[in-house]
């Protein structure tokens, strides 16, 4: 009983901070509006990581194509955000595909390499393609997502259109975890060679799973840029793929729900630890380290009996070059 | 028609002959284990079958299609799936969903069905749920079912790995090495399985170590030693075959030991 009514609250938590913000409106509705964007995107990641134990320092790369694409589509050709949201999906999926092709014979140390220059390559080409990018000075007057009619005008309405679409992309990635498909990843993770053995074609479920770990950042990317109204270089930078890798972390790596919850304990730890002043970086960081050392399977995952809990260090193993046949 | 023939196979490591011209069949019906001293180039000889390595010469027929150079996920959808010498789980899923991954190539569900599930999925997913349970009930591990398979004890592993693989309904069975690390009663208990895999049809190669699980278990040995093999026939011909006798008892299990 315990345990089913710890698998609800990273769910109610969410909701209760969408409601407080509502109501507290201000900078508390921008705080849990990034909460949720980082949700999606570490959902994502998640996927890729968690389920298929693969490691990506690039996905940085997507939300920039999905943020960039949004941006420029509505501001320089009228394009409505929805459509322009869908080009970008559409356009990650497509670079996903290209780059998943050739770096995914890559392991461990070697893959997180490959994918990390990915996410600076897209970064320098934000900085320097001015003429569609306008560098660092970045683009502005991009205009809030409107659904069906539903203009999310004000920030409090996009907050409910933001929970709505976080609902949908944690659902499903519990469709996914609990299927045939997101079977064959997680058993891939564990051994590549007992995968093969059993039929699965290890070559493009890892592929698969990058571009659907693609397509969740590029929604995040333009949801950000709708949100905000505004995008930069610095926005989809390496401190993306940080504050992405923590909050996988903290929440818990390979579960349904550690996303959203490391999502919302990063965001919120700052603001948390803000009244400590001088203290604050140092006490943000012990707070890290104690989540890390008490709740090793992330914060999602308290609670769990340990049989059935995941295996934190499975993810962090996989950055080893894997063994090759003797 | 054979389940497994072997003809000419070599394997050359480094100018190491790990196995050197090795022919033998594998009819349809009981267990044929191969059997010779560490190193005699057993394992070698499984990865070569199930695709993992090509042999330097030599070809590879399963029901008298050639397996030399196909991968090994594509043997495996023809319906020859093995085992590991070192037990090799899928560790972050639960008992029952490792031998659902076994189902895998009996099943065809992919993103968009896990997405979408329509009917079919839906009815798909509910009759792996049952095979699976079925073969976890014939391993004996029904209680630890919800269980991450990385917590269960090296034997139950074992039988893990094996109903996983017998999930996939191979038609050919390889177990490399299966009592390795099992005590007394846990070698007696899959001397019954691997009998009773048999028993319903699946053809059963294993390696083994285990003089005792092969003289209990197997109808017919393929002898190995230093890569060539030296004997073949039903269990009793082969204990008394002298070659055989010498492999084993004449120091060379010693040094390799």
């Amino acid at each position: 009983m315990a345990r089913a009514a710890l698998g609800y609250l990273p769910a109610l938590l969410a909701a209760a901070l969408v409601v407080y913000a509502i109501a507290a409106g201000g900078y508390f509705v921008a705080l849990a509006g990034f909460a949720l964007i980082y949700a999606v995107f570490v959902s994502g990641l998640n996927i890729f990581m968690g389920y298929a134990g693969q490691a990506s320092f690039g996905q940085n790369a997507f939300a920039a194509i999905g943020g960039y694409t949004s941006a420029v589509l509505t501001t320089a050709y009228d394009v409505a955000p929805l459509p322009a949201l869908a080009a970008g999906v559409a356009g990650a999926i497509v670079c996903a595909v290209l780059i998943g092709y050739l770096t995914l014979r890559l392991k461990g140390h070697y893959l997180a390499m490959a994918t990390l220059a990915i996410g600076l390559i897209v970064y320098e080409i934000t900085v320097q393609w001015q003429s569609v990018t306008n560098g660092y000075a970045g683009i502005s007057g991009i205009p809030p997502l409107r659904i069906a009619g539903f203009e999310a005008a004000s920030d409090r309405a996009q907050l409910v259109l933001l929970s709505a679409l976080v609902a949908l992309c944690m659902g499903s990635a519990w469709l996914i975890r609990h299927s045939r498909f997101g079977r064959a990843l997680v058993a891939l993770s564990g051994s590549e060679e007992a995968a093969r053995a059993l039929g699965i074609d290890v070559a493009r479920y890892k592929l698969a799973a990058f571009v659907v770990s693609a397509v969740y950042a590029a929604v995040a990317g333009s949801l950000f840029v709708h949100v905000v109204g505004f995008v930069s270089p610095e926005v989809f930078g390496m401190n993306m793929v940080i504050l992405g890798f923590t909050m996988l972390y903290v929440g818990g790596i390979g579960t349904i729900t550690g996303p959203l919850v490391g999502a919302i304990v990063i965001n919120l730890l700052p603001e948390a630890v803000r009244g400590l002043k001088d203290y604050q970086d140092l006490v943000y960081g012990a707070a890290l380290i104690l989540i890390l050392i008490y709740a090793p399977g992330g914060l999602a995952a308290l609670g769990w009996p340990k049989r059935t809990r995941p295996a934190r260090a499975d993810a962090a193993a996989k950055l080893e070059p894997a063994s090759v046949e003797p | 028609m054979n389940r497994l023939r072997v003809e000419k196979l070599t394997r050359r490591f480094d100018g190491l002959l790990a196995i050197d011209d090795v022919s033998f069949e594998v009819p349809p019906e009981g267990v044929t284990a191969v059997i010779g001293p560490n190193g005699a180039g057993k394992t070698t000889l499984f990865n070569m079958i199930s695709g993992f390595i090509n042999p330097t010469e030599g070809r590879i027929f399963f029901e008298d299609e050639e397996l030399t150079g196909v991968a090994p996920e594509r043997i495996a959808r023809r319906g020859l799936v093995r085992t590991f010498q070192l037990v090799q789980l899928f560790h972050n899923l639960t008992v029952l969903e490792n031998v659902k991954v076994g189902r895998h190539v009996r099943t065809r569900a992919g993103l968009l069905a896990a997405l979408a599930r329509p009917r079919w999925a839906r009815q798909e997913e509910k009759e792996t749920e049952r095979r699976a349970r079925e073969l976890i009930e014939f391993v004996g591990l029904r209680e630890q079912a919800e269980v991450r398979a990385s917590v269960l004890s090296y034997g139950r592993q074992r039988l893990l790995e094996i109903a996983r693989a017998l999930a996939a309904e191979p038609r050919l069975l390889l177990l490399d090495e299966p009592a390795a690390g099992l005590n007394h009663d846990e070698t007696e208990r899959l001397s019954r399985i691997i009998r009773a895999v048999a028993g319903r049809g699946t053809t059963v190669l294993l390696i083994e170590h285990d003089m005792k699980l092969v003289m209990n278990t197997a109808d017919r040995l393929v002898v190995l030693n230093f890569g060539r093999k030296i004997a073949q026939g039903a269990p009793a011909e082969v204990q008394a075959n002298p070659d055989v006798i010498e492999a084993y008892l004449g120091g060379v299990e010693m040094l390799h030991a």
